[in-house]
């Protein structure tokens, strides 16, 4: 039986196996991970306080302006004045003012 | 840029932009109190008036300004609700030009009933002079208001 020399190799491999070989393992190889590009600390801190101080800049300007167009001094926070202590002193003041302007209308008389 | 860290720029520059408001809002909200604080001081020193003297006047004044105050804040109110009525009849004119002429008598007659009060307290002489500097407090606070602007 040992004599039978049977050259049929029991074990097989597929087809082209090995010619295939390194193709096939490459397909199978995760894409190479895209590689997360470090800014360097400074940079990306400089930027950000750059664009911070930008925009607190633009809106103090926005602010200025808008309250250079009004007369009354209005509160703006509505958080924690309720209504009727922001109407008080908005009235207060229209008081006061109106009585400024009559004063200052009458002192024109005499100049 | 990531979600969270758009997210926490985004929070930082309301935080900061809300900052701005909270300036602006302390900058400009009209403070009663502090507003009666200068006028004493102002007063006080341009009427020369002693301790005693200010500690029994400048209440009285206080009171007759809250007074004309609240005269003239119902008519305020009245004129503004009248004002911005489209179509005004006869009768709304009426009650407008009544109510302004009605104002003004009773801040007179306020007026008055507080003279009596001053002179319990202060010599004609200083009750003019303090008058006067009412009137250069109240214009001075005007012209204040609008140069900062």
């Amino acid at each position: 039986m040992l004599n039978d020399n049977d050259k049929r190799n029991p074990f097989r491999v597929p087809e082209n196996y090995f010619e295939n070989f390194n193709l096939e393992i490459m397909d199978k190889l995760p894409e190479k991970a895209p590689s997360v590009k470090k800014v360097p600390l400074w940079r990306s801190i400089t930027t950000w306080s750059a664009a911070a101080a930008v925009f607190v800049a633009v809106s103090l300007v926005g602010i200025n302006y808008l309250e250079s167009n009004s007369s009354h001094p209005t509160s703006i926070e509505s958080g924690s004045t309720t209504d009727t202590t922001a109407s008080l002193e908005n009235d207060y003041y229209d008081f006061i003012e109106e009585e400024a302007t009559l004063l200052a209308y009458k002192d024109s008389f005499y100049e | 840029m990531s979600n969270s860290k758009f997210k926490y720029t985004l929070l930082t520059l309301l935080l900061l932009l809300s900052c701005n408001i909270q300036l602006l809002a302390q900058k400009n909200a009209f403070d009663i109190n502090d507003f009666k604080k200068k006028k004493a001081e102002f007063i006080i020193k341009k009427t020369g008036l002693t301790d005693a003297e200010a500690k029994a006047f400048i209440p009285i004044t206080n009171e007759l300004m809250d007074k004309r105050f609240e005269i003239n804040r119902e008519v305020r109110k009245n004129v503004r609700e009248l004002r911005k009525k489209n179509n005004k009849t006869e009768a709304d004119y009426e009650r407008l030009i009544n109510e302004s002429t009605e104002a003004k008598l009773k801040e007179a007659q306020l007026n008055k009933e507080y003279l009596v009060k001053f002179k319990k307290v202060l010599s004609a002489e200083k009750i003019y002079k303090y008058l006067q500097a009412e009137e250069d407090f109240m214009k001075q606070t005007l012209s204040n208001r609008h140069g900062r602007k």
